[in-house]
């Protein structure tokens, strides 16, 4: 009793320490973002490490929000990431479903085949990809960029890999109970798997709102930049204002981290609940 | 199974067809896809102009912004669209939309150096039967033309603007130690002893000579090391002397460690913050310089320094403009590529600070009165004799990025001279056979 | 012989419902993915067989671009970085996370906050990521320079400037980075797995580390699955972090392929030989994910 009491201590120890250790190593060098964003550009370099700034450099930011257009590119930025999110949850969970639940001959074909899609490097699909786009007269538009990133492969095999581990009884069970496939899906499938809708949405909207190959591929119309664009643009390879990039670095984190942490009670849920019925 | 496979990809590949020859027909003639609609919202006869070039948010309104206007002011029936992308990513962006079929009428190559790659695939316009027609005069350009611009005996862009590399130097730090101001004729070991001479003479964190962490910013230097040194065929040992003498530099602390600069990320604002007394950069710093409100210090320049045993000369780097060579309004391009490269442009060009590529007694007046510099500085600028890597070729820019890749090497401490020589000459070779 | 017939007959209109059942759902995704992934993927691979430069010439030139990359040492060179930087991070970043989760998973105080945490590299901008750690990796007197030296170490690496730390220090920063993504979807993982099985665990007497052994990584074998091959491929095609922090220097310490694969692309227009290139790490990445996709199988049967 007393050993085992003792071997949980220590284990209570390693586990704290372990996760104190990385939740501490990971936020280290955010903290200095921040702290450099505050910075003009010489003292960001400065050793030893000021954490606090003597002057508060306010400018940064306004700088970043006034000649970067900030709420035009925010708004932007927003509207593609929830189209895109949507989008790819929903297409990704139908077609996992055929690829996980439905038996059909081509499946394991096909399935190879979203993957293989997956390992050709975007640098050579891109300029195939543009004159796709530009043949249908959407370059330079939002919709380019919600067509090539709403329907990417790597959803369907993340959400496929989580229905795969859900019960084939349970579905067995449903179609006996008369329930036809879509309402397997919607009812059965989508409740246990949120924890893995929010997953997907999680990395589908980190993509999004931080890429930047795309947009500056597809877009040259200012009113259309997105946040990353924007930024890329105002801090030049020559002139960099590194307090600025920094500014401009939490001002893009900031509305992803709140949105995650608005997530994050969702993700709760989703996960009790997939625990309780699984 | 496998023929209803196939079925399925021949009907998604009709349906592709499709949408792609429709998307065509909606957007064939003047309706450009790209272009805004505000472009296509006026007259029927205005042309829209799709220029490519980079860093627009930063460089613009300096630069670019007052010779545009000037133009669509003078031609009221052509609207110039730019196409701007952050400057490293400008290959990445321009590249796409040439191989991708977008309309793009105009746009700068990166530089000289990386002119030859997309001249010989076939994206940049012949302009000679152009400058026949027009009796087009290229001599107010110099030899740029002939050094950097013509393939075959035909022209294929004309310069916007030039680039002297030369020495920038703080005049305070040379005031402060009664030093003499670097001069218009002096070699690099020249300049090393007066490098350390300061560094020796002044408080920690001063070096006597520096630039920008960057392999482009010193590689130049050690072309300078032969007379009409060529990259593609030249025997490379020359350039130990350029090699020993940075090493000697960083060695002996009148220079920072390359590789501390870079994770620093210490540019050329460190010349501005007055840490270095010396700074070998190209001309267009003066630009920058001169728009610093507060910089605390004056500062002049001096013409670059060449090894011993040289010529006097400097180097010298252009920026291209080219017509694409799919354009559907060659006329109108060729109207704006003579504005903006042209006279019109010049005058405009040399108010702002940065030499035009095309010269002539006005031009060259009104630059060096904008200067605000004295007149050893002013002669500093003007009259160079100049040097570049030597004859242009298709894998000429793969050679000088393979080149500063080995360079790197040595600077960092991970390589002798000896070794970037037989290294670069392997991997020269190497370029080349592979090119055929 | 008439009753199989019947039966064949029976098991073909379940197999024609089932495909027309199975298409419906995979439409909506299918058109997207064919029209905007798959023929630009075909498209590329039909130009490795070709000196396509972007522009005039594409002449259909069979193997020949394939038979150079091997005389090209940069290819050469960057096919050795990128199996040396896959090897190096996937299994870490994979054990690490399911680690970490694990732990997360076993009742720690304030998870959710952790979590969010060390979400944050994941969810950074790249950009700013690298010039941070750019300065961490400063030889003389960066942060983690300094923390050797007073754990005595006497001459520490000088990492991103040495040839032969260089790739090591990307490799850590990867990490770092990438642990976060995975530690979620293995939470995201653990969540399904029923309770009853560790209490009949409990029941059995197995210990914790049995629990993980035999419960915990079992269920957690699709998860798994996309974690491993998600993270095979992204560091396979690892880019942006290494254009931006090294541009592969110092001299080709750090070149991987996609660098030279967009090098070639972008900048000196050789399509063709590009896509040759991305065929080579397709097929290299295809390998692996074959192996792994039968090993699963396997245990799953």
């Amino acid at each position: 009793m007393k050993k085992t009491k003792s071997r949980n201590m220590i284990f209570a120890i390693l586990k704290y320490a372990v996760v104190l250790t990385l939740t501490f190593s990971m936020l280290v060098p955010f903290v200095w973002m921040l702290s450099a964003s505050f910075k003009t550009n010489l003292e960001v370099f400065a050793f030893p490490i000021q954490w606090i700034p003597e002057v508060f450099h306010f400018e940064n930011y306004s700088n970043v929000w006034e000649i970067a257009n900030y709420p035009r590119m925010f708004l932007n930025t927003v509207k593609l990431t929830a189209i895109i999110t949507v989008l790819q949850v929903l297409t990704s969970t139908l077609a996992a479903y055929a690829f996980s639940k439905i038996k059909f001959p081509e499946r394991d074909v096909l399935f190879l085949l979203y993957l293989a899609t997956m390992m050709v490097p975007y640098q050579v699909v891109m300029i195939p990809q543009f004159s796709i786009i530009r043949n249908m007269g959407l370059s330079n538009t939002h919709m380019a960029l919600i067509l090539i990133q709403a329907f990417t492969p790597m959803g369907v095999f993340l959400i496929k890999q989580f229905f795969d581990g859900i019960p084939n009884e349970l579905i067995e069970a449903a179609r006996i109970d008369g329930l036809n496939e879509f309402g397997i899906y919607s009812r059965i499938m989508l409740p246990l798997s949120k924890s893995a809708i929010v997953s997907l949405s999680i990395l589908t909207i980190t993509a999004t709102w931080n890429d930047f190959l795309a947009p500056l591929i597809y877009i040259s119309d200012k009113d259309l930049f997105t946040i990353q664009l924007g930024l890329r643009n105002l801090c030049s390879e020559y002139t960099a204002e590194y307090g600025q990039i920094m500014a401009a670095s939490v001002m893009s984190v900031i509305p992803i981290f709140v949105l995650y942490c608005i997530f994050q009670r969702f993700f709760e849920e989703g996960m009790i609940s997939g625990a309780v019925k699984g | 199974m496998k023929k209803k496979l196939l079925c399925l990809f021949m009907a998604a590949a009709l349906a592709l067809g499709l949408t792609a020859c429709g998307g065509n027909g909606g957007n064939g003639g003047s309706d450009g896809d790209g272009g805004s609609s505000d472009a296509n919202a006026g007259k029927d006869d205005q042309v829209t102009l799709r220029l490519a070039l980079w860093d627009y948010e930063v460089d613009g309104p300096t630069t670019y912004e007052p010779i545009i206007k000037a133009f669509e002011d003078a031609n009221p029936d052509i609207k110039i669209e730019v196409v701007s992308s952050p400057n490293a990513d400008y290959e990445t962006k321009l590249t796409t939309m040439l191989s991708g079929g977008d309309e793009v009428d105009l746009f700068f190559a990166k530089s000289n150096t990386a002119l030859p790659g997309v001249q010989s695939k076939g994206f940049c316009m012949d302009l000679t039967p152009l400058f026949e027609e027009n009796k087009y005069d290229l001599t107010p350009y110099g030899t740029v033309i002939e050094q950097q611009m013509t393939y075959d005996g035909d022209v294929y862009a004309l310069p916007f603007r030039t680039n002297d590399w030369i020495l920038f130097y703080n005049k305070k730090i040379f005031d402060d130690v009664k030093m003499e101001y670097p001069s218009n004729d002096m070699t690099w070991e020249q300049v090393g002893e007066l490098a350390k001479e300061i560094t020796a003479k002044t408080d920690d964190g001063i070096y006597g000579y520096s630039f920008s962490p960057k392999m482009g910013f010193i590689f130049p230097a050690l072309a300078g090391t032969e007379d009409g040194f060529d990259i593609t065929t030249s025997d490379l040992s020359c350039m130990t002397k350029a090699l020993d003498w940075i090493l000697d530099m960083q060695e002996s602390g009148a220079m920072e460690e390359y590789a501390e600069s870079v994770s620093m990320s210490k540019d050329q604002m460190y010349f501005m913050k007055g840490e270095w007394a010396m700074m070998w950069n190209g001309s267009w710093f003066v630009q920058n310089l001169n728009n610093q409100e507060d910089l605390g210090f004056e500062w002049g320049v001096a013409k670059s320094p060449y090894w011993e045993g040289t010529e006097k000369n400097g180097f010298v780097t252009s920026t291209p403009l080219c017509i694409s060579a799919s354009t559907k309004h060659p006329d109108e391009a060729y109207k704006f590529l003579t504005f903006m490269c042209g006279e019109e442009g010049a005058e405009i060009l040399a108010t702002t600070n940065l030499v035009p590529g095309y010269m002539n007694d006005e031009v060259l007046a009104s630059y060096t009165s904008n200067l605000n510099l004295d007149e050893s500085s002013i002669e500093a600028l003007t009259n160079n004799v100049t040097y570049s890597f030597g004859e242009p070729n298709p894998v000429f820019s793969q050679i000088i990025s393979a080149g500063q890749k080995e360079a790197e090497l040595v600077l960092t401490g991970n390589e002798t001279p000896e070794e970037f020589v037989k290294n670069f000459e392997a991997q020269r070779a190497e370029l080349i056979e592979n090119a055929e | 012989m008439s009753k199989t017939n019947v039966k064949n007959k029976r098991s073909t209109a379940i197999v024609r419902r089932n495909r027309r059942k199975a298409y419906l759902f995979l439409l909506p995704n299918f058109i997207g993915f064919v029209v905007f992934t798959l023929i630009p993927v075909a498209m590329a691979l039909f130009y490795s067989f070709t000196n396509y430069d972007g522009n005039r010439r594409m002449d259909f030139i069979r193997l020949t671009n394939f038979i150079k990359l091997f005389s090209d040492s940069s290819f050469v060179i960057s096919l050795k970085n990128t199996i040396i930087y896959t090897v190096g991070t996937v299994p870490l970043i994979i054990i690490l996370s399911l680690l970490v989760s694990v732990l997360m998973n076993n009742g720690v105080k304030g998870a959710p906050i952790y979590r969010a945490i060390m979400l944050f590299p994941h969810i950074a901008s790249i950009v700013a990521v690298t010039v941070v750690w750019q300065f961490l990796y400063n030889a003389k007197n960066g942060p983690i320079n300094q923390i050797l030296r007073s754990i005595g170490v006497v001459d520490p690496p000088s990492w991103l400037s040495d040839q032969k730390t260089a790739l090591l220090a990307v490799m850590i920063m990867i990490i770092w980075k990438g642990i976060g993504y995975y530690m979620i979807t293995y939470l995201a993982g653990l969540r399904g797995i029923p309770k009853d099985q560790y209490e009949a665990a409990t029941v059995d007497g197995a210990n914790a580390w049995e629990k993980l052994i035999y419960v915990t990584i079992p269920n957690l074998r699709p998860v798994t699955f996309y974690a491993t091959i998600m993270c095979i491929i992204n560091s396979f095609q690892v880019f942006t972090p290494i254009y931006v922090m090294t541009k592969g220097g110092p001299g080709r310490a750090t070149s991987v392929l996609v660098l030279k694969i967009y090098e070639d692309a972008f900048v000196n227009y050789k399509f063709g030989y590009a896509s040759a290139e991305a065929m080579i790490l397709f097929l290299l990445i295809l390998v692996v994910t074959l192996i792994q996709f039968y090993h699963n199988k396997k245990l799953e049967a």
